[in-house]
């Protein structure tokens, strides 16, 4: 079970906010020592998003030296360990892009109007996606050392077709 | 994970030679010894531990051989080398005696139980050339004479050569009394018989001299004793007894009338057979200058006459006399002194093994060779085994495959109401359980039925019907002898045996009819029809161009008026006159034959072949031989119609190949044409070569003349439409006449194979060499699309060759490449070795592109799986494909595609035949033969356990975690 850090819970403006507590919660301690603590202004608390955001963003290239030993790791050969991780580099970046806005929600700033947008962050959505292409990049690079990408003429050679010279030698 | 042990299983027996469990079911071999040329003779083995008796023979395939005479199968024999003619055969206790070569000067001595060689020793050849031959054995002594024409050696342990003084006196017999040597010749011309007697030992001349003959004797039997001859023209026997003294008196016998004396081959006893012109014959004995009839054959109610006789074990002498019946059975008589005349006839068809030409007699058994080469053994009337020879000189081949077996192939789909067909699949479903039980069977046992798998020489049994793999096919084959064969490639088995017929030629002795092309074109319903094209020839040196159409399967003609099996194949006369040459439309079913004046004729004779001929006729080049003053040459033709001179096409030249002077054309060698599965050869950096594909390239093969200057031998790699050289190479020879240059042809890939004697200089070698040659297009990644270009494109020069040379072990008779259906399997080199193995060279050997000097990268070793370059081919025993058997004299390797892409069936002929199966790039289209069947579905079988038991438990699983999470 992985655990995340519910960010939302800062915010004024939760719906949780409105609940009743439990039964048999006492508010009042709870007030008391909220009363105490200096709540933060809602700006800082965008500001600590939009880092957490960047953060994320930048996870994809922090990765990578250790995907790219374990590439280095895993070999030159088409075998079902090398192969393993290469899928996994070339299909990662497509996932994360596709789930880019749902992934970057939660660090939405308070005064987002659509938290989904995707003008919302959109500097650390850029980064992000390339981060994401540095990926795919490398994934595509080792696919190249494999010899599994058609540069060559040879890779075209079986779609060429010839048709029947004009004139025929009989022996 | 479980994939990988099956990965493994199935990689781990890469077929990387014969394996001894494969031979004989897999490949099968016939070891010949090549048409008799004389009767055999037969031998009793003295020794005892080895029983039975043994059949000598000389062959035509210049072969001297042993046949057992139980079953027919080799003992031995020992194939004479090329000029090395065997000239006469003597046998004499356990000793066997051939004179050969040159002259026949050479004496070579075996022992006739296991074929030996005693000694081998070279004589004194005559000045001119050898006339008369014979041996005489002392008895004793172990010595024997030697009579070559005018000289007589001795050889044992004392030597002397006797030459005669008058060497115009030929001499041609040798007989050995105990008083004398002496040799016995007949000169027509001089009308005189020359005698010539010798001391035995010390080689000194008692007397030489020479009698007065009628001058229409021109033949005699020597007997014990005596000379005996016919003069026909007082028809009277004339007799001579030899004494040293040479002074005995011509004496005569003219009571009856005499039509010829024979040689029955007793000389020993004194018998002999004179012919009497009324039909009867008497076996006569010559003894003590008398001769006496000691028996008389009525005269026979049919023609043709073979007298023979023998010995049997005992030694008791025998005299048959075999003539063909008025109902045309054989019939033979044997007498032998004081039993009763043994009178057998049999059935000899002459439609399969033409007439007797010769008989050889032991006891009461008889072996009779025939016209078409067979050898058969008869034991009164019951044929106790026969064997084909004219195998031996099988000039064309053809593989044919078989029609789909009858269930599949008759489904009628079109037309069919929907009634029929339910009650078509009604039918069809009452073999279903049978079909289920053999599944199950075969699924759980993992045992194929063997049929389908392996189809094996042991299993005649199965009708003649196309298995799941197409390794069954017919091989048609035409022998010199004018007989075709249709053999199983199964099992080698002779499905049936035809003769060709003589036709007009016939009349009169002494006509030919040689096969020259055979061709397999479609036939009725999905069979195949082999076309066979042959010419006759007369006595009269008369030549006209027969052609045959025979139904593989059966050997019958498919021409209505000659279905009858029974009789000879006649065919039809296409051309009166020589055949130039013979071509298969493309794509059709038509052949065009052209005549010694270039006129096209088209067969079937119909108006469509006519009206293709004439679609395709401005497209047409036909490259060809042609016989000059000065040797064959190479000539272009095109096809051109002109209605005012002919109604025929006429093919007309177009171009000549232009070769240096003093070079001759030794051979043209036709390209393999298949299937082109890739366009390229794609190198390790993934770029490619383009082959250059060009289908009107063929080779052509010079050789040079004796002059000082004269060109080497040539290999020229020629474009048949304009006669331009693609390629070129001179090579050298064992020297500039003797041109022994073997080469192939395939796709874009030329290898050919010749003897390098000038390697004189420091760090050369004589010997053979192998060199590979591929055409590209160009360099890396240029293209000009050569296979569809015309030929009169400028591109169509643009030739980029790679080569390189190797060191071969061996010198080969024949080349040929593998050929499969699709062609992507790779295509290995098959070559027949002088030491009379055939071999694969695999692909991956002869690739130009190997590197010198340098490792092959990783890409290149990945990709083209290059070695790099070594100078030597290595000879390796498991790319022996023959086994240890002997294919001797091959002169041809035919290869045809199975309907396994990864296998081709590849058929030797030559003195033997052999056939087998390769799999160039291993099979992999068919699983193992040891593939664990019974793990795969053990381990499947447990994976489904472990699933049913497993499902449940991660169910309760699930829905626990639900709960408590």
């Amino acid at each position: 079970m992985s655990k995340s850090l519910e960010y939302s819970t800062l915010e004024s403006a939760s719906k949780w906010r409105n609940l009743p507590p439990p039964p048999g919660f006492s508010k009042s301690t709870s007030s008391r020592t909220g009363a105490k603590t200096s709540a933060p202004p809602p700006e800082a608390y965008n500001a600590i998003k939009e880092k957490r955001a960047m953060d994320f963003a930048t996870a994809p290239a922090k990765s990578l030296p250790m995907q790219a030993f374990m590439l280095y790791m895993s070999g030159g050969g088409v075998q079902i360990f090398s192969m393993g991780i290469v899928f996994m580099l070339l299909l990662s970046p497509f996932k994360n892009l596709v789930g880019m806005n749902d992934a970057f929600a939660q660090f939405a700033p308070t005064t987002a109007k659509n938290p989904k947008a995707l003008t919302t962050l959109i500097l650390q959505k850029l980064v992000y996606i390339a981060c994401n292409l540095l990926t795919l990049g490398v994934g595509l690079w080792k696919c190249r050392s494999m010899g599994l990408l058609p540069l060559g003429t040879g890779d075209w050679l079986a779609f060429e077709t010839r048709g029947i010279a004009q004139e025929i030698t009989l022996f | 994970m479980f994939f990988l042990p099956f990965a493994l299983l199935l990689c781990s027996r890469l077929a990387l030679a014969i394996h001894e469990s494969d031979v004989g079911i897999i490949d099968w071999h016939k070891k010949l010894i090549g048409v008799p040329l004389t009767a055999p003779v037969f031998h009793h083995l003295a020794k005892n531990e080895t029983p039975g008796s043994l059949l000598l023979v000389p062959t035509a395939s210049n072969v001297l051989a042993a046949l057992n005479t139980t079953d027919g199968s080799v003992a031995w024999r020992y194939v004479f080398g090329a000029g090395d003619d065997i000239a006469s055969l003597h046998v004499e206790g356990d000793v066997v005696v051939a004179l050969s070569g040159k002259g026949a000067s050479m004496l070579r001595s075996f022992d006739a139980p296991t074929g030996l060689i005693l000694f081998e020793k070279r004589l004194d050849a005559p000045t001119t050339g050898p006339t008369g031959i014979d041996v005489a054995f002392e008895p004793n002594t172990g010595a024997l004479f030697a009579l070559n024409t005018h000289l007589i050696s001795r050889v044992g342990e004392v030597h002397w050569t006797w030459d005669a003084e008058d060497k115009t006196q030929p001499y041609s017999k040798l007989v050995h009394t105990g008083a004398a040597l002496y040799a016995v010749g007949i000169l027509q011309q001089t009308a005189s018989l020359h005698l010539a007697a010798i001391n035995p030992v010390t080689g000194a001349q008692i007397h030489v001299t020479w009698k007065h003959l009628p001058p229409s004797v021109s033949s005699f039997v020597v007997t014990n004793d005596t000379v005996i001859w016919v003069d026909h023209s007082t028809e009277g026997l004339g007799f001579l007894q030899l004494v040293p003294t040479l002074r005995s008196n011509i004496r005569t016998e003219k009571t009856q009338r005499w039509l010829e004396v024979v040689d029955v081959d007793l000389r020993d006893k004194g018998l002999f057979v004179g012919a009497l012109t009324n039909g009867e014959a008497k076996v006569l004995r010559a003894q003590g200058g008398v001769i006496e009839a000691i028996h008389t054959f009525p005269a026979n109610d049919g023609p043709q006459a073979l007298f023979a006789g023998g010995l049997d074990k005992a030694g008791e002498p025998f005299v048959a006399r075999l003539w063909t019946t008025a109902s045309n059975l054989t019939a033979v008589s044997i007498f032998s002194p004081g039993k009763d005349v043994l009178t057998a006839t049999f059935p000899l068809h002459a439609h399969k093994h033409g007439i007797v030409s010769h008989l050889a007699l032991d006891g009461t058994r008889l072996v009779i060779t025939t016209s078409t080469g067979a050898v058969q053994l008869w034991e009164q009337d019951q044929l106790v085994w026969g064997r084909e020879e004219s195998l031996a000189t099988i000039n064309r081949a053809a593989f044919v495959e078989l029609p789909l077996p009858e269930r599949v192939a008759r489904v009628n789909l079109e037309g069919e109401s929907f009634v029929s067909r339910l009650t078509r699949q009604i039918g069809d479903a009452k073999d279903f359980p049978a079909y289920a039980a053999a599944f199950a069977q075969r699924f759980v046992t993992g045992a194929p039925p063997r049929e389908e798998v392996v189809v094996s020489v042991h299993d005649h049994t199965a009708s003649l019907g196309r298995d799941a793999f197409g390794f069954r096919q017919v091989l048609v084959t035409a022998t010199a002898y004018g007989s075709v064969f249709g053999l199983d490639t199964a099992s080698g088995v002779v499905l049936w045996t035809r003769v060709l017929g003589l036709g007009w030629a016939g009349e009169g002795v002494g006509g030919t009819v040689k096969p020259v092309k055979i061709f397999v074109v479609d036939g009725e319903g999905d069979g195949k029809d082999v076309v066979l094209i042959a010419q006759r020839t007369a006595t009269n040196t008369l030549v006209d161009t027969v052609l045959f159409r025979i139904d593989p399967l059966t050997g019958a003609s498919v021409s209505p008026a000659e279905e009858n099996t029974e009789r000879l194949l006649e065919g039809t006369d296409v051309i009166a006159g020589p055949l130039t040459e013979a071509f298969l439309l493309p794509g059709s079913d038509v052949i065009i034959l052209i005549d010694e004046y270039f006129q096209v004729t088209p067969y079937p004779d119909t108006e469509a072949s006519a009206a293709l001929v004439a679609r395709h006729a401005p497209n047409l080049y036909l490259p060809f031989l042609e016989k000059f003053s000065d040797g064959p040459r190479v000539v272009g033709h095109a096809l051109k119609l002109d209605p005012n001179l002919s109604d025929k096409y006429v093919a007309h030249r177009t171009w000549g190949l232009r070769l240096p002077l003093g070079a001759t054309v030794k051979e043209v060698v036709k390209p393999h044409v298949g299937p082109v599965a890739s366009l390229g050869k794609v190198l390790g950096n993934r770029t490619t070569l383009y082959k250059y594909l060009n289908p009107r390239m063929f080779v052509v093969l010079t050789k040079g003349t004796d002059a000082v200057d004269a060109p080497g031998c040539g290999v020229y790699v020629v474009d048949g439409a304009k006669g331009s050289v693609l390629y070129s190479a001179v090579v050298p020879g064992a020297s500039t006449a003797d041109c022994d240059v073997h080469a192939t042809l395939t796709e874009n890939w030329l290898v050919y194979h010749y003897y390098d004697g000038d390697g004189t200089r420091e760090g050369e070698t004589k010997g053979w060499r192998l060199v590979t040659v591929e055409l590209y297009e160009g360099g890396l990644d240029e293209k000009t699309q050569s296979s569809d270009m015309s030929a009169f494109s400028v591109d169509s020069m643009q030739v980029e060759a790679l080569e390189q040379s190797y060191i071969f072990a061996h010198g080969i008779t024949a080349i040929t490449t593998t050929s499969t259906k699709f062609g992507i399997s790779s295509k290995d080199i098959i070559v027949a070795t002088h030491n009379n193995k055939i071999h694969a060279i695999p692909r991956r050997m002869l690739n130009p592109r190997r590197p010198k000097d340098r490792k092959p990268t990783a890409e290149e070793q990945q990709e083209e799986q290059l070695i790099p370059y070594d100078v030597l081919i290595p000879e390796d025993p498991r790319r022996t494909i023959s086994h240890n058997y002997e294919v001797a004299q091959t002169r041809n390797i035919i290869t045809s595609p199975a309907l396994l892409e990864s296998t081709s069936l590849v058929f030797a002929y030559g003195l033997d035949v052999f056939l087998t199966r390769v799999a160039p790039s291993s099979t992999f289209d068919i699983l193992n033969k040891n593939f664990n069947k019974a793990q795969l579905v053990l381990t499947i079988s447990g994976l489904a356990v472990g699933i049913f038991i497993a499902k449940p438990m991660v169910r309760r699983k699930r829905l626990r975690e639900r709960w408590y999470n």
